[in-house]
């Protein structure tokens, strides 16, 4: 979809049926030679370190995790179900506690944008908390929670919730006060401040802590995923481990970056769609 | 239909601050009067605007419309700033539809009415970070009207446009109050400004912001600004506010001003201008 745009943008022509060459050559270099340039480096580091592995005497044992084994293995998983079922629980997992940290976070990062009070009462406590790793939590989840699964939403949302109240704030106080002024004048009352003026405003703010707070969850996931559950990518890769099953536990790192990969992808279109600076 | 307002011993000293910022400002402005307040920056125009438009409350005295207090901003009495602050999320016709979005009450026809009076039909679902200065601005008056406000407070609306489109805007402000038979205060550095748009203008002095002297303007709308009587206006205009408010920030000092009668003198000066 964004390819089509900028190739008419770049020059007009394509709007008259013929090709803008130079265009499609530039935007398949930097959209598509670029990235596959990354892919073949990060790919070839990788068959380096699985050949080095093999060739020692001392960690030959190891040699699964090179990227041939482990690519034949993901293929193997993914069609017999096991990436599935190993990555839903996860998604779950993530979501759930996601949703806990918008919920909270949200409405928390608004007051303290609006409210000096609220900023100077929550700054000390905040700052503290902010600092301890959500893997800290893992005892008092333990202890606090029934489930395990309740546990690791806890630490999920533990983790993910600052990025998305710090960027809410943020994003509040750089609201323009004129336009507090304007829709004051022009009849508004607090919701309606809240729902027109404050939310639409500070949308892409949200979701770019959303952004910040994914890739933190997730990197959390895992070991919360080591902890109680017999489900989840975590699970996945902790079991790989005990079995001495290297190709699998490669494969289940591919697994959890391709993911992350593409949940972030979905935070960056989020952002640009809740953006209003300068669309067109 | 439009707005008796008096203004009943303002004072006002902002927090923190050891002088007021405005001092004893008494002001009556009748129904479609056209206000244009002037003085030197920093004189407390914006300020006593926005008591008018209930963005501030006066730590002393009070704003009446109709005999009744102003505590809170209401769409009746509309403000437009330096600054067309439209919503970047809103496409034109969204803006300048707000305010009855607000109040529950909008009115499609009307929109369309006050985009073509402000002449951006054209534009009514262009996103506004598209549009030059001026059509903003306008888009600003339309959002304004939308309301269909009694009164228009305008904070400095043009001084951010160049003088083609200012004058233009001016005219075409000042056309829309008198059909709309809405009263208008409107705050300017610009005595062109004032003398093109306002049948009364006041005259602020600073350090403590008060209402030293007004002028009236009889000329007929649209004004034009190359006729002898509007240069005659213009001077007279410029040789008061000099003898006022001094061409040099000499008033910084202690306030214990000459020009202690406010009523007095400055009729005097408007019989010689009229
Ligand atoms: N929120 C505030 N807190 C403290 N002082 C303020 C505040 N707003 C304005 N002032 C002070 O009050 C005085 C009058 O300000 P005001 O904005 O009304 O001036 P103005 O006449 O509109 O000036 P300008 O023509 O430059 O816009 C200034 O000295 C300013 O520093
Ligand atoms: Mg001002």
């Amino acid at each position: 979809m964004s390819a089509s745009t900028s190739v008419t943008a770049i020059d007009g022509s394509a709007r008259d049926g013929g090709i803008n060459w130079s265009a499609v050559y530039r935007f398949s270099l930097t959209k598509v030679g670029y990235p596959l340039i990354g892919i073949i480096v990060m790919l070839t580091l990788w068959w380096l370190g699985g050949y080095m592995i093999a060739s020692n005497p001392d960690t030959s044992s190891f040699a699964d995790f090179a990227p041939e084994p482990a690519f034949a293995r993901l293929v193997e998983l993914t069609a017999n179900g096991y990436v599935m079922e190993a990555s839903l629980p996860s998604l779950e997992r993530i979501g759930l506690g996601l949703l806990w940290a918008v919920v909270i976070g949200v409405p928390v990062g608004v007051a303290i944008g609006l409210f000096v009070m609220a900023r100077e009462i929550s700054h000390v406590p905040f700052q503290f908390l902010r600092m301890i790793s959500p893997l800290a939590w893992m005892p008092i989840a333990v202890l606090a929670f029934d489930t395990w699964d309740s546990a690791i939403v806890f630490l999920i949302t533990v983790a993910a919730i600052w990025p998305i109240l710090f960027s809410t704030a943020q994003g509040v106080r750089r609201i323009d006060p004129l336009w507090f002024k304007v829709a004051k004048n022009l009849g508004a009352d607090g919701f309606q401040m809240l729902r027109r003026i404050i939310l639409p405003a500070i949308g892409q703010d949200i979701f770019a802590g959303i952004r910040l707070a994914v890739g933190v969850a997730w990197i959390v996931l895992v070991p919360a995923e080591y902890l109680g559950v017999t489900s989840g990518l975590g699970y996945a890769i902790n079991d790989a481990r005990d079995t001495l099953e290297y190709d699998t536990l490669a494969a289940m790192v591919v697994v959890i970056g391709i993911i992350g990969y593409f949940l972030d992808a979905v935070c960056v279109n989020l952002i640009k769609r809740f953006s209003w600076h300068n669309q067109d | 239909m439009s707005t008796n307002i008096s203004i009943d011993f303002i004072t006002h000293t902002f927090k923190g601050a050891t002088a007021p910022t405005l001092k004893d400002i008494e002001l009556k402005i009748e129904p479609g009067e056209k206000i244009a307040l002037i003085g030197r920056s920093g004189c407390g125009k914006s300020t006593l605007l926005h008591m008018l438009a209930g963005l501030l409350m006066p730590s002393e005295g009070c704003v009446r419309i109709h005999g009744h207090q102003i505590t809170k901003p209401s769409a009746k009495w509309n403000m437009m700033f330096q600054k067309a602050s439209l919503y970047p999320w809103m496409s034109v016709r969204e803006n300048a539809e707000l305010g009855l979005v607000f109040s529950g009450k909008k009115d499609a026809e009307k929109i369309d009415y006050l985009l073509s009076l402000v002449g951006l039909t054209e534009k009514a679902d262009a996103n506004v970070q598209s549009l030059s200065g001026g059509q903003q601005q306008r888009v600003a008056l339309a959002r304004s009207l939308a309301t269909s406000p009694d009164l228009l407070l305008l904070d400095e609306p043009f001084s951010a446009l160049d003088a083609f489109t200012r004058s233009s805007l001016q005219d075409e402000v000042a056309e829309i109050v008198s059909r709309e038979d809405l009263t208008m205060v409107i705050v300017t550095h610009d005595i062109d400004e004032a003398v093109a748009m306002a049948d009364r203008v006041l005259i602020m002095s600073a350090n403590p912001g008060r209402i030293v002297g007004e002028m009236q303007v009889d000329l007929p709308y649209p004004r034009n600004r190359a006729s002898a009587e509007f240069s005659r206006s213009r001077e007279a205009l410029m040789s008061q506010f000099e003898s006022l408010v001094g061409s040099s920030s000499e008033n910084v000092d202690k306030s214990t001003p000459i020009e202690v009668k406010e009523g007095e003198p400055e009729d005097e000066d408007t019989q010689q201008a009229a």
